[in-house]
């Protein structure tokens, strides 16, 4: 195990850390990149670093607070969050075709992305100590209590991608917490056989984005989006154009370039090699965020590092499938590289805990 | 307290999370390795082909101006205008119409239904001038779009088409000056290379490459604006005063060849080719031949005395018929003259004399004078569309004897005007002919290119064309007063011909034609007339000779031909 400081300073993840400062310093230089030509984005990326800093050191403070303090006052976070959420719905600015954002000063706040961390807090706290027990159903109920109301408030927004990365994060901290499979099994058969209502309920937003992957000549506007990343991509071949020479990016035929589509300038500038390069890098954070959940001293730690891990991993796999065109078109950043302070801030502070878990263990 | 999760059950479960995001990764880097090294090659070059701009920018091509600096020819700006009726609110289109009608000359009801309506695109009018398209421009209006392209202006109008030719929309050159110098006029054209941005404008930092054009060469022809005027004019009211539908005039400089006018009618405005009709196009001076008729006497005579056949007081005896071959021709004026000098069968045209010489050369050595003189062959003048006239010889399975006899007169061989131009100035010329051209000089960028004149070769002797120019002076002196122009020593010759018909020769029509130079000690100016089926006037003498007349007077001031006195010595000037 990696022991740097012994004593009062937490034993860190010294990997973990290197790999994130690695990944937002290189997804920085790709930001600049990415809007280096677009004069509307012009001090995008002076703010993304500050808020890359301000994440690391948000990281670091909390590494150094003991993780049980924070899960400790799960009720209280969880409440904040749904306030939050509430916020939104009351007093929120509406961008892009969701009401998902809060003004403060000359910044927006986005709610939904603290509430992904807040959740795993809430669920680590709910189902971490009962994890010395056998599994019973009610965890179950009571746990999708907890998904369900901030799932329904960002549902309400709308945001069907954070409410899926809400889902999925309820789902893989119950796996690991030891619901019986059963339990799943029969979750996901309720699951399919309520999907034909769950379709008809959604926005045609949604329904659109899912439709566009399967037939992409049914929209031709997001079918464009995702053709211009594909020829992005490809163009990049092995080595890529090159750093600020991505035709595809700086020509703008990139959409959404410096956030949803920021892997797209990847591949295109730097190639496969960089592609494969990022991917290795985000796979290395989230395996050391499980093998950290692995060596946790206790339940709420293990399923705290485990949300964490879910976090990350699932937004990387749902962003670059989107940007390589398997799947729809949904808003979910590319973890620590695209624009978006609250994203950043709340990616950081989930290292942040799983790092105090880290230093805390047996 | 009960048995909780098993660590080894947690353990596994992470592992299986572990593989699970494995086999996502898997799934990715599969399908990088499908866009990135499988398909690279078609999307890269999708994204080459969308990113890459190429807008050609258009040579100007090169103007051609008259010997005395007159624009004939040059590119100009224009501007077309169309509309965009769906940004146009339909309510603001009667009060838009009201505004355009009057400056594009169109109806303002058309205006109105074009204007209105959700059409993203429509095209209104084009060819409009800068004054225009800048009044248009200044209301700013919203919808109404303007777009410049080069196009041709011909400053003379139809009057010097014969010799300009036209260019087309597609910007190439055809027939006259404009066809034959197509290449040189055209220049290259230049391109705007570089990013495209999506929103179809530059990109604000992108690469962008300025390939400029290269203009084409100016234009200087030997074509003297004034004397078009004088040729154009003098055309027009002798068309009109003799009631003939078509003509030519060709004034050329005889020492060199070079043109000095050409005028044919009728003809159309070369910015209006669309509409003229299509065998306006050629011009008649060089692409259309005819049967000269007596104005070739001089051809034969030339060849006879030049040959040594006959000398200008050699007799003849005329009977008023002569046969050859079975063939039997006759005088234009059905009668006997007896004996007659060569001098007289010049001045009285007699074809029987023409005959008597040209059977008297032979057909191999009249054929070749004809061949000298620059007949059945292409003159290599630079004016597009040249045909070669066509010239039986014996043995290409065409001719028979009797057209030795009759081509003598110039019947049953066919020149074109230029031809029978350039043989007539070769006697002008102390008998050497002269490739005709128009163009003077040309300036490009590889820098000034002079035309020598350029002679084609002697065709008879010095000595033989000054007889020969004295049995011209004194034919016209004598026979066609018509031709006179006061102050100067006339030599020509009149001639009348018959038109060809399936079957013989038309029974009225005839084309009436004049062929001189002067002075003519010392020739300045060759000019022929051309005056096709005049209904007013039968013969060349009385149809085209005043003509002629007329022309070379005003001519000869334009260009300050120094007259010379009635027995040939030149008269000082102020």
């Amino acid at each position: 195990m990696y022991r740097t400081h012994r004593g009062t300073w937490p034993r860190f993840d010294v990997p973990l850390f290197l790999a994130t400062v690695l990944v937002a310093v290189f997804g920085l230089a790709m930001v600049r990149s990415a809007v280096g030509t677009s004069v509307g984005l012009q001090g995008s990326v002076e703010r993304q670093a500050v808020f890359l800093v301000l994440g690391l050191v948000v990281s670091l403070v909390v590494a150094t607070v003991d993780y049980r303090l924070i899960t400790g006052s799960a009720v209280i976070l969880y409440g904040l969050g749904l306030a939050g959420l509430l916020a939104v719905l009351v007093i929120g600015a509406i961008q892009h075709g969701g009401q998902r954002w809060i003004p403060i000063g000359g910044f927006t706040y986005q709610p939904s992305e603290t509430m992904k961390i807040v959740l795993a807090v809430a669920l680590a706290q709910y189902l971490g100590p009962r994890m010395a027990e056998p599994w019973r159903f009610r965890y179950l109920v009571f746990s999708g209590v907890i998904l369900a109301v901030p799932v329904l408030l960002i549902y309400a927004q709308p945001d069907l991608g954070t409410a899926i990365v809400l889902l999925v994060v309820w789902a893989v901290v119950i796996f690991v917490a030891g619901v019986k499979m059963w339990h799943l099994g029969v979750l996901a058969l309720a699951g399919l056989a309520v999907s034909p209502l769950i379709w008809l309920q959604l926005e045609p937003y949604m329904q659109d984005r899912v439709l566009t992957l399967l037939q992409p000549d049914s929209n031709p506007d997001a079918a464009f989006i995702s053709e211009q990343a594909l020829i992005a991509i490809g163009a990049g071949s092995i080595w890529g154009q090159g750093y600020g020479a991505g035709s595809q990016s700086q020509l703008h035929f990139l959409r959404v370039r410096h956030t949803d589509f920021i892997f797209s300038v990847i591949g295109e500038e730097l190639g496969f090699v960089g592609s494969v390069l990022v991917l290795a890098l985000v796979a290395f954070i989230c395996l050391r965020l499980l093998r950290i959940a692995q060596g946790a001293p206790d339940g709420a730690g293990r399923l705290l590092a485990t949300g964490v891990a879910a976090i990350i991993g699932f937004q990387t796999v749902v962003n670059v499938g989107m940007n390589l065109g398997v799947l729809p078109v949904t808003g979910l950043p590319l973890p620590f590289i695209s624009v978006g302070g609250s994203a950043v801030l709340a990616q950081f502070l989930g290292i942040g805990l799983a790092q105090s878990v880290a230093a805390r263990r047996t | 307290m009960s048995k909780g999760v098993e660590r080894s059950v947690v353990w596994a479960r992470l592992r299986w999370l572990a593989g699970v995001l494995g086999v996502f990764g898997l799934v990715l880097v599969a399908q990088l390795v499908r866009w990135q090294l499988v398909d690279s090659a078609d999307l890269s070059e999708v994204a080459r082909r969308t990113h890459n701009r190429r807008e050609t920018l258009d040579a100007r091509r090169g103007t051609v101006y008259s010997t005395d600096g007159r624009v004939l020819s040059t590119d100009v700006y224009t501007y077309s205008l169309s509309a965009s009726p769906a940004v146009i609110e339909d309510a603001k289109a009667p009060e838009l119409a009201d505004r355009l009608f009057p400056l594009l000359g169109l109806s303002r009801d058309g205006l109105i239904t074009a204007l209105s309506g959700d059409a993203v695109w429509q095209p209104l009018a084009d060819g409009l001038s800068i004054d225009v398209a800048d009044q248009i421009a200044g209301w700013e209006q919203p919808g109404l779009y303007l777009e410049a392209r080069l196009s041709r202006a011909y400053p003379d109008g139809s009057i010097s088409e014969p010799v300009l030719g036209f260019v087309s929309q597609a910007r190439d050159g055809y027939y006259g000056v404009e066809g034959y110098y197509d290449g040189v006029l055209t220049g290259a054209p230049g391109a705007w290379l570089g990013d495209m941005a999506l929103s179809g404008q530059d990109a604000p930092f992108g690469r962008q490459v300025l390939e400029p054009p290269e203009d084409g060469a100016d234009l200087y022809l030997t074509l003297d604006s004034r004397v078009q005027y004088v040729l154009w004019r003098e055309l027009s009211s002798a068309l009109e005063y003799y009631q003939a539908p078509s003509g030519t005039i060709i004034a050329m400089h005889p020492r060199t060849a070079a043109i000095l006018g050409i005028v044919t009618l009728p003809t159309y405005d070369p910015s209006e080719y669309g509409q003229a009709d299509p065998s306006l196009y050629e011009d008649p001076v060089v692409s259309h031949e005819w049967e000269p008729g007596s104005v070739f006497k001089v051809i034969t005579m030339a060849a006879g005395l030049d040959a040594g056949v006959v000398t200008p007081e050699s007799t003849f005896d005329d009977t008023g018929i002569f046969e050859l071959a079975g063939a039997t021709i006759r005088n234009w004026d059905r009668e006997a003259h007896g004996t007659v000098t060569m001098k007289e069968i010049l001045g009285l045209s007699l074809n029987t004399g023409a005959s008597f010489v040209s059977t008297s050369l032979g057909a191999d050595r009249f054929y070749d004078y004809l061949s000298a003189f620059g007949f059945g062959q292409l003159l290599g003048v630079d004016l597009q569309a040249e045909a070669r006239g066509s010239m039986k010889r014996p043995g290409d399975g065409r001719w028979y004897e009797a057209d030795l006899a009759t081509n003598a007169f110039g019947q049953g061989i066919a020149v074109t005007p230029l031809q029978m131009l350039a043989a007539v100035c070769a006697v002008a010329n102390d008998g050497v002919l002269m490739q005709p051209y128009i163009v003077e000089h040309r300036v490009g960028r590889d820098g000034v290119s002079e035309t020598e004149p350029k002679a084609v070769r002697q065709v008879i002797s010095p000595e033989t064309a000054d007889a020969l120019t004295r049995m011209m002076v004194d034919a016209v002196r004598d026979e066609t007063e018509a031709a006179t122009v006061p102050g100067y020593d006339v030599a020509g010759k009149t001639g009348t011909s018959q038109i060809p018909i399936p079957g013989g020769y038309h029974p009225s029509d005839i084309i009436a034609s004049f062929v001189g130079f002067f002075p003519a000690d010392d020739p300045q100016l060759c000019i022929l007339v051309k005056i096709d089926r005049p209904q007013a006037g039968q013969w060349g003498s009385e149809v085209a000779a005043p003509v002629f007349s007329k022309v070379a007077s005003q001519v000869a001031v334009l260009l300050g031909i120094e007259p010379s006195s009635a027995d040939g010595t030149r008269v000082a000037s102020q």
